[in-house]
């Protein structure tokens, strides 16, 4: 609590989260300023004809209709929810794959920890960007491949975090006397390291939480995405592509196909660094010595 | 320090092995028909063949393990195959595509890391001030931004309204000059590295200037990374005792900070620029695409998406290679230079 | 202090790039510069199937005959002496042609004097060396050894023979076996020949291989004096069109086997056999070695990136307007964008549904004259019965309601009905822009003689009709269960996604039980579901080899055509083989016009009757370039532009 509102003093911090809050706002309220056509599909987007000239702001429409007439409003508030989902997966499952395989390999050391060592180096040894798409595109055009797909090769550097810090606090006063008097390793692990490992994690996935989703719009930008219809911000800017250049009198002819879905996800990651960032701020004792990326 | 390299080293094709081998689990997923599809872009390919007939002559019924023996066997005579995306053997592909990356990557690199550093050290210095926040939000945002629309927006801009800065390697007609006219010699394929050599500053202007928009993108949107990692390793720094003692002798601020800040401070951010480095290899698919610049990035993404498998897994081999030894000479570099660190 | 001086000289040196890249009124005005996507697979005449080599090839190499053009140029567009008639085939390499009363004897005249773009020319020692003809002064023209880089009769019939033998996997040369030989791949005539199956033809001894050429090769083309006489093996009204394509280049016999291919021989010609199984290209000698008799030389031929020509200053029939000709591979539809508009681009291609933004461009000029004719066709193909096993998409197990049954399309008024739930006029409207109109396969408009203009045989929007069609459907039980439908298309193609979402939109709202799911698919899943027959509806393009309505009744209505295979067993037997595979042998069996119509004409309204496609309608073909681009010729069944007459001027 105290952080929260040391978080809300930092001007940064208190922007990134003054964003966010908007975002999780849009997020939940999204089934009533964007009703779903088809209540059992609420991602797909609802279409309103089949030319692909984008059309601007109108009654009805209030951010335009996209490239093959897709609702652009519907489809920047509900990807506002897919956002949401897919940060929170995507990080969520890599911090939790990262965290365990990180935690388990420092403090048992040996060959579990040289094993795991050694995949984790394999995995970091793909190219991230080719190989998520590689996966993607054999797993097919849905939410969960494209979250496997990034979990899949985006696990390590929580590894790499959460054992160094372990290897570190493996070695201080209270852990050594616990193990001394014999508390079990997992409570030692869930009840004295944890906690305190788990900090330079917490700022890496604030940072992550961003990042994602331009990684999953870069996915959609080349090729293996979701489905045309589904309302992902990603997607909406991939309409745009072939559009922003616009006509020889009106250069910015159909700004709105772009600059509506490009700045929800310039602002939606712009919050979680600078989240981040004012979280580093304020944690920097805890962080001394230890460069977090 | 030479036992540590020896180790890190013999990892290297374990490493590479798991890769390779995850690749063909991967590729394993695909039913036969799948795998064809590379051989065949359009159904008009299949106009007087049996797809049968295609799969079984390029063994794509065989189990995983026979295609990678087979693919190994090939390699260690030297041949990597032929890539259908590119329509060309492996190694030519490589030779071609290489250098453009290679150069893109130079050249982005140097305002890349300068810039972030110098941004990171104003922002040190003046922390918490207005500048500090302008500095971390105007790189932040870069950050934030996806490339593809900065450098949409970017051609947009410089391109279709300046008319400054076109797509493209090349002009045309300095192209046909290079590529044609026999009087340019090709010393390596990195064409402002070339044109020096050549004594031929027409080339090299024109290089750079098709070079300029797709370095200001990079650098803008790399910018933060930089940043984050010299303001904090800085503001480290300059918490430290000696520093205290220098400011406390009297010396100007300018030079505590040049003389022994900055160069402790730049430590972690060695390891930093490093490691953009090599992730800038990678991560250039998307420039090279929106830019029209023939490098490996675009052919990897291509490859990739369509299971090229030749072109993925020579890719793979010299990415993961090169990702395995620029983490181990930064880490080698971080020890040598700062004592404090033990290599475990 | 040097920060800042730094920082002034990149600024300066910034503006100093700027400043020199102010530009000239007509770009480039010795080139002429097309953006394109798609990458070239080979140089090799024989190899190349794929239009983006025809690129190459058709402005490179020529053939005995060529289609008259019309001119598409920024003044406007003149399409007077554009034909695919074959009785307006003009002679290219050939003067003058003569075809035999059965039609199984063509014989031609060789053009005299004509050169390639390298001559052999003997040198002191000797030995020959090919050199580049425009590099010789008429002095040195004089050591030009005869017919090495002359066109001969020989030639031809080398070059003829030579692709016959080489017939690569997925290759072109089906369309020279089928009509000098009766069979469609050299493995079936082996197979023919010898009595046996063989898979790989370079296992054949050397008497199995002279024996199959002095039976079969040789005496398909012979060359005697000036001339070339072919001796079909069957009647087969299309052949001199099959000639004007780019599979009926004309080589130098001498320089092509100095460049390591055939060498002529009759019983070691298998060595040249399907190089590279039709996977890997470079394995033909001529993948990137060009050597022809056409306007221009390739330069350079950068893989995917980039291709130069220069023209061919000796050319026989004068050197082209134009000095060189740029091809640019360029993905990105707004790199291409950029370029045309700033000048840096001459020709364009631009994918239908950006054309609004090219339209009214300052200096772009877009002609879409709705009377050149189409040799493409495009539809909806229905197959029964679907393959359910594996079928992630259709759902296995009985149909009850959930997923649809197998043999759905096997009922002819259900095929009825969905072509009568396709919107037309909302295609054409929204998608075309209007610029289109509905067609009736499979022959295309392009034939206008075989083509049966009767609007009865096109489809209306009827939903009324096919509500009862489809009521009465398995006695009632499909509309009382309604069905689970996934139509697939492959990603990224966003005409066929519009033409599978319309019949979507249409089905459902007939009756909600009829439920449609459209799915994007990558290639690979697309191809892979083609292939093992489990999409119930597919959608598919087809381009013409050659201008006859031949090369598009056997894919499209042959039983043992390529699509026949895609579309389901019941099709094959129950529809293709019994009502057309007569026909499609009828068709071919005489060279009279009029009684091929008719059996054309038969072809057509059977389609129709049987429902066997849904025919989507056809875009008037457009053009875009800027305004100052002259010359441009226009003919459909060219597989790119033919830079020739091309040049750039304002007048």
């Amino acid at each position: 609590m105290k952080t929260l509102i040391k978080l809300l003093k930092n001007p940064l911090g208190a922007t990134g989260i003054v964003l966010l809050v908007f975002f999780a706002v849009v997020a939940i309220i999204a089934p009533y300023i964007a009703p779903p056509r088809w209540p059992d599909e609420p991602f797909r987007m609802p279409r309103y004809g089949y030319w692909s000239e984008p059309r601007p702001p109108q009654p009805g429409h209030p951010f335009g209709l996209s490239s093959g007439q897709y609702d652009i409003f519907y489809g920047c508030v509900w990807g506002t929810r897919l956002a949401w989902i897919v940060s929170l997966l995507v990080v969520g499952l890599s911090a939790a794959i990262g965290i365990f395989l990180g935690m388990v390999g420092a403090f048992y050391g040996g060959l579990v920890d040289e094993v795991i060592m050694r995949i984790t180096d394999i995995f970091y040894a793909f190219p991230f960007l080719s190989a998520a798409m590689a996966l993607a595109a054999i797993l097919g055009h849905t939410v969960k491949s494209g979250v496997i797909a990034l979990v899949t090769f985006g696990w390590m550097s929580y590894a790499r975090l959460i054992r160094g810090e372990v290897l570190r606090l493996k070695e201080v006063d209270y852990v050594q006397a616990a193990r001394a008097v014999g508390v079990p390793t997992y409570r030692i692990l869930l009840r004295h390291i944890l906690p305190n490992a788990i900090w330079p994690v917490f700022v890496t996935a604030t940072m992550n939480m961003g990042s994602i989703v331009i990684t999953f719009a870069a996915l959609s930008f080349l090729g293996v995405g979701l489905p045309q219809d589904y309302a992902d911000w990603g997607q909406m800017i991939s309409f745009s592509r072939d559009w922003i250049i616009g006509l020889h009198g009106n250069p910015l002819q159909y700004w709105y196909t772009f600059t509506f879905p490009g700045a929800a996800i310039t602002l939606f990651c712009l919050a979680w660094n600078l989240l981040g960032d004012a979280l580093r701020d304020i944690l920097d004792p805890r962080l001394r010595g230890r460069i977090t990326v | 320090m030479i036992a540590y390299i020896v180790r890190r080293l013999l990892l290297l094709p374990i490493v590479l092995f798991g890769l390779l081998f995850i690749v063909f689990q991967m590729y394993n997923l695909l039913d036969p028909f799948q795998k064809l599809a590379v051989f065949v872009p359009d159904v008009s390919r299949l106009k007087n063949v049996d797809p049968h007939l295609l799969i079984k002559e390029y063994g794509l019924d065989k189990p995983w393990w026979y295609q990678f023996g087979r693919w190994l066997n090939n390699v260690i005579h030297g041949e990597f195959g032929w890539s259908k995306t590119a329509n060309r053997d492996v190694l030519d592909a490589f030779k071609r595509f290489l250098p453009q990356t290679v150069e893109l990557t130079l050249w982005a690199a140097i305002p890349i890391i300068l810039g972030g550093i110098w941004l990171g050290q104003l922002s040190a210095v003046k922390q918490n001030s207005a500048i500090d926040q302008f500095a971390r939000v105007f790189a932040v945002t870069g950050w934030s931004l996806p490339t593809f629309v900065a450098g949409i927006l970017g051609l947009f801009i410089f391109y279709g309204l300046l008319h400054w800065f076109p797509p493209g390697r090349l002009s045309t007609n300095v192209g046909l000059y290079v590529f044609t006219s026999g009087k340019f010699h090709l010393y390596t394929g990195i064409i402002t590295l070339d044109a020096i050599l050549n004594w031929n500053w027409w080339v090299f202007a024109d290089a750079l200037r098709h070079l300029i928009l797709p370095v200001v993108t990079l650098s803008y949107v790399s910018w933060a990374l930089l940043l984050r990692v010299t303001r904090s390793s800085m503001l480290e720094t300059l918490r430290q005792e000696y520093i205290m003692t220098a400011r406390a002798k009297g010396l100007p601020e300018r030079v505590v900070i040049k003389r022994h800040a900055r160069r402790n401070a730049l430590i972690p951010v060695a390891t930093i620029a490093g490691l953009t480095i090599a992730g800038l290899m990678g991560g250039l698919v998307i420039t090279e695409t929106i830019f029209d610049l023939p490098g490996i990035g675009r052919w990897a993404a291509n490859a990739a998406r369509q299971f090229d498998m030749p072109a993925l897994l020579a890719y793979l081999l010299f990415s993961g290679f090169l990702i395995v030894i620029a983490n181990l000479t930064v880490d080698i570099l971080y020890a040598v230079i700062d004592p404090r660190v033990r290599l475990e | 202090m040097w920060k800042k001086f730094g920082f002034v000289l990149a600024v300066i040196a910034v503006f100093g790039l700027m400043a020199w890249s102010q530009e000239k009124p007509i770009k480039n005005p010795d080139t002429i510069i097309y953006a394109t996507i798609g990458p070239a697979e080979t140089c090799d005449p024989a190899y190349a199937y794929d239009t983006a080599s025809g690129e190459i090839i058709f402005n490179t190499y020529e053939t005995l005959v060529f289609w008259p053009y019309g001119v598409a140029d920024a003044k406007g567009v003149d399409l007077t002496n554009m034909s695919l008639d074959p009785a307006k085939l003009q002679p290219l390499l050939a003067t003058e042609w003569t075809v035999s009363e059965d039609g199984l004897t063509y014989t031609f005249t060789i053009r005299e004097g004509i050169r390639f773009h390298y001559v052999g020319v003997k040198k002191a020692d000797g030995s020959i060396e090919w050199v580049d003809y425009d590099s010789l002064s008429p002095e040195e023209e004089k050591n030009i050894v005869p017919g090495y880089g002359e066109l001969t009769a020989e030639d031809v019939e080398y070059s003829i023979e030579r692709a016959m033998l080489q017939d690569r996997d997925g290759g072109p040369i089906w369309m020279l076996l089928e009509p000098l030989t009766g069979y469609s791949s050299m493995r079936d005539l082996v197979k023919a020949a010898l009595g046996k199956k063989v898979d790989d033809l370079k296992t054949l001894t050397p008497e199995e291989q002279a024996m199959i050429y002095k039976k079969y090769i040789d005496p398909a083309v012979e060359a005697e004096g000036n001339k070339v006489i072919f001796h079909l093996a069957q009647t087969y009204p299309p052949f001199i069109t099959i000639l004007a394509g780019s599979w009926g280049s004309v080589l130098d016999k001498e320089w092509t086997i100095a460049q390591g291919d055939w060498d002529g021989k009759a019983d070691d010609w298998a060595k040249w056999w399907n190089p590279g199984g039709g996977e890997v290209p470079e394995k033909s000698p001529l993948f990137k070695a060009v050597n022809g008799t056409g306007p221009f030389k390739l330069k350079r031929w950068d893989i995917g990136v980039e291709i130069d020509f220069d023209r061919f200053e000796k050319y026989w029939r004068g050197p082209a307007k134009i000095k060189h000709v740029v091809i640019k591979k360029l993905d990105e539809w707004s790199d291409r964008l950029l370029l045309l508009k700033n000048g840096e681009a001459d020709i364009v291609y631009v994918p239908s549904q950006y054309l609004p933004q090219v339209e009214g461009l300052e200096g772009v000029v877009v002609h879409d004259p709705i009377d050149v004719p189409q040799v493409a066709l495009r539809a909806m193909f229905f197959t029964a019965p679907v393959v359910l096993e594996g079928n992630e998409f259709i759902g296995e197990g009985p149909w009850d309601g959930y997923g649809i049954p197998a043999d759905l399309f096997a009922d002819v008024n259900v095929r009825k009905a969905f072509c009568m739930l396709f919107d037309y006029d909302a295609f054409i409207e929204q998608v075309l822009m209007g610029k289109g109109y509905k067609i009736h396969g499979p022959i295309p408009k392009a034939f206008d003689w075989a083509y049966k203009d009767d609007p009865s045989l096109d489809w209306n929007y009827d939903p009324q009709k096919a509500k009862e069609l489809l009521m009465k459907a398995r006695n009632g039980e499909l509309w009382e269960k309604g069905f689970n439908l996934t139509i697939l298309y492959n990603q990224g193609n966003a005409e066929r996604q519009i033409a599978a979402e319309i019949l979507k939109t249409n089905l459902e709202a007939l009756n909600p039980k009829f439920r449609v799911k459209i799915q994007a698919v990558p290639w690979k899943t697309y191809l892979s579901y083609l292939l093992s027959g489990k999409m119930p509806l597919f959608i598919i393009g087809w381009l013409a080899d050659y201008p006859d309505p031949n090369n598009f009744a056997v894919p499209f209505v042959a039983s043992y055509g390529t699509f026949a295979a895609w579309q389901g067993e019941y099709m094959v037997e129950n529809v293709f083989k019994p009502y057309f595979d007569d026909l499609v042998k009828q068709g071919m069996a005489t060279t009279d016009k009029a009684k091929r119509a008719e059996v054309y004409y038969k072809i057509q309204e059977l389609a129709h009757d049987l429902a066997i496609d849904i025919w989507l309608p056809q875009r008037y073909p457009y053009r875009v370039m800027r305004d100052w681009v002259r010359g441009w010729p226009i003919n459909p069944i060219y597989p790119g532009p033919y830079f020739y007459p091309m040049y750039k001027a304002y007048d």
